[in-house]
């Protein structure tokens, strides 16, 4: 009977701790810029929010957030706020990928490397990005076949 | 005075500055001749892009319009004279630019005939049209606010002839010469909107002026009541006339149409009857330009995209170099652009002293003068330390932050000369940024977790068919067989 109990209340506990942890990884990733970089190193920030809620990744490894980030990151965990592991890189103005479309061949490998799906175009068609859904994570450059993508700032003023 | 039910509550906390408008009106309102170039920005106060109607290098026609905004957040701008039209930059110009010719050609103007008898809805359509915005400082599309107040019947109108500005009488002039014009928009304001009475209200010390509004008032229905309000800065200010006029607070996420009002400023109300009663666009205005820099202080008619630089001109000033504070000595900021022009909501142009250098901020000395003064119940001194502390979301707690109306009273009495307004204006604009910021991170993650379910969709549909084909009987089992078959027959 006592077995019995004690499995019934580890069993509930499990499961209510998974759950919070659960919105653990809600709160972490609702902090996190959502460039969906990859250059902390997790294909992802929700697979990094998971991580940090894991306590398998340290919370300075996001340079789009940078010092912000970090510091309400800390907040939240009752963390200390460290400066940014520039290992994974460093805080850069926010930006967004342009494609050349006179040198764009449509081989489609930027698409496919798009987190957010901001690229529009199909096989041996050009391609172009979405200005306003680019989160300027820079995965596109490096499957680019003729380099033809680049990245600009914002402009200081967007108008929707 | 006539009785009202309504109890003039003094603005709360405010700051009394000597009105100096007489010289002004003395003058009477100058016309300032039409300039070669005339300016149009594209893009309006609150960042709404608008696409122009008109080619490089065609003409056209005074009240022509010139540029429209796609959506119906912005009022169209129409040409103030006739004349060639050049974009600024020939892809994707910032603003238009009219070359005027002095042929004074206008398009025809459709009025309404009979606006009293004519439903509110088509009325609208003309004030929008005619690209009617709020000319008080704000820029508010007239359109927008007598819509709103379709869905949202008022009872009251209140006329703002409050110009609280010590420095300031482009209202008061145009009342002065069209007092007709001002009650007889009110009523098609009135008859638009559903409203019933009709308060107009101008400061106490425009003696001269209210006797007249008086006189008129009394001529006319009895639905129109004149008030006048203590002399005060800023009892102009929509919120805090409403505020005292009503007695009922108005918070930064409300309207004055959320107690049962509407407002409009004097300009405006004369504007919106040009618009219904002749069809003219809003294509000229009075602007008051004063300022000790300034010979002849003076309000000067001028078309809109007039440079500001010619109208400073036109007044004579002392110092070429002292850049003039757009938009009233205590709200007004200066401009960087070198072009700058009158837009329909530039009421005053302010030319101070020679550049004297401010005085350095000291430590707040927790004298609470400021929050004494602050006619939006907010306490200055503690947001100014938030503010400070970048405590953004402190700050957009209790909606304080917000409701500062950025009048600038809290800047005069403080007598540790800290810059307050200007530390609330670059709060409210770095919390602006961290709410947009904000909301594309929240679309780009719904963008991924999309196509990460999109992925995963594809992956376990791919698994499908490949398990499909493991199938016994399909072409892998088949192969399978034969390879058996083969590998027997070796060993054999």
């Amino acid at each position: 009977m006592l077995f019995a109990s004690c499995g019934g209340l580890l069993g509930y506990l499990a499961q209510r701790l998974n759950k919070q942890s659960g919105q653990l990884v809600d709160q972490i990733d609702r902090l996190l810029p959502q460039t969906q970089c990859a250059q902390c190193g997790y294909p992802g920030c929700r697979p990094y929010a998971q991580a940090i809620a894991n306590g398998q990744a340290d919370i300075n490894q996001c340079p789009p957030g940078g010092q912000q980030t970090i510091a309400a990151l800390a907040q939240l965990l009752g963390a200390d706020s460290t400066p940014l592991n520039t290992q994974f890189g460093e805080t850069k103005p926010d930006q967004v990928a342009i494609i050349t479309e006179s040198q764009c061949i449509g081989c489609t490998l930027c698409i496919k490397a798009c987190p957010v799906n901001a690229i529009l175009g199909a096989s041996q068609q050009m391609h172009t990005v979405i200005e306003q859904e680019c989160t300027g994570c820079e995965l596109c450059i490096a499957p680019c076949p003729v380099d033809c993508i680049n990245m600009v700032p914002v402009a200081s003023s967007q108008y929707e | 005075m006539n009785s009202s039910p309504f109890s003039i509550k003094p603005v709360k906390g405010g700051v009394y500055i000597t009105p100096q408008k007489q010289q002004i009106l003395q003058r009477g309102i100058q016309t300032l001749q039409l300039q070669k170039r005339l300016f149009f920005p594209l893009t309006d106060q609150r960042g709404q892009r608008r696409k122009p109607t008109v080619d490089h290098n065609s003409l056209v026609l005074k009240g022509q319009q010139i540029a429209i905004s796609s959506n119906r957040q912005s009022v169209p701008i129409h040409a103030a004279s006739s004349g060639i039209v050049k974009y600024s930059e020939i892809d994707n110009p910032q603003q238009l630019i009219i070359e005027t010719d002095d042929k004074h050609l206008t398009v025809d103007y459709f009025p309404v005939n009979n606006p009293l008898q004519t439903s509110p809805r088509q009325l609208i359509k003309y004030v929008e049209q005619a690209g009617v915005t709020g000319m008080g400082g704000a820029g508010f599309p007239a359109h927008l606010k007598l819509q709103a107040a379709l869905q949202q019947p008022p009872t009251t109108l209140i006329l703002n002839a409050v110009e609280c500005d010590p420095y300031t009488a482009c209202d008061s002039a145009l009342l002065l010469d069209n007092l007709d014009w001002v009650f007889d928009g009110a009523s098609i304001i009135k008859h638009i909107s559903g409203a019933t009475r009709c308060i107009i209200a101008i400061e106490d010390h425009q003696t001269e002026i209210l006797k007249q509004l008086q006189r008129k008032a009394a001529q006319s229905d009895k639905c129109f009541e004149v008030i006048a309000v203590p002399t005060k800065y800023p009892s102009g200010s929509e919120q805090q006339l409403v505020e005292s006029l009503t007695g009922q607070t108005i918070n930064s996420t409300q309207t004055a149409l959320n107690v049962g009002v509407i407002c409009f400023n004097i300009a405006t109300v004369i504007a919106i009857y040009r618009a219904i009663t002749v069809g003219e666009p809003v294509v000229q205005r009075i602007v008051t330009v004063s300022g000790p820099s300034i010979l002849q202080p003076s309000n000067i008619l001028v078309a809109i995209g007039t440079p500001i630089s010619k109208l400073i001109e036109a007044c004579g000033n002392f110092n070429k170099n002292i850049t003039p504070i757009i938009g009233g000595v205590m709200m007004g900021q200066t401009t960087s652009i070198s072009n700058a022009a009158i837009l329909k909501e530039t009421y005053s142009l302010w030319m101070p002293e020679l550049e004297i250098d401010p005085a350095q901020p000291q430590p707040c000395i927790r004298c609470g003068d400021c929050a004494f003064v602050c006619p939006s119940h907010l306490q200055p001194q503690s947001l100014y330390r938030l503010a400070e502390a970048q405590q953004w979301n402190q700050l957009q707690q209790d909606e304080t932050l917000p409701n500062c109306i950025e009048c600038g009273a809290c800047d005069l009495v403080c007598p540790s000369h800290i810059p307050l307004t200007q530390a609330f204006v670059q709060a409210k604009q770095h919390i602006n940024t961290i709410k947009q910021s904000q909301h594309k991170a929240q679309h780009a993650r719904q963008r991924y977790l999309a196509r990460q379910e999109r992925l995963e969709k594809l992956a376990t549909l791919k698994q499908k068919n490949i398990n499909k084909r493991k199938k016994p009987g399909g072409v892998h089992d088949i192969i399978n067989r034969i390879k058996n078959k083969v590998d027997n027959n070796t060993d054999s």
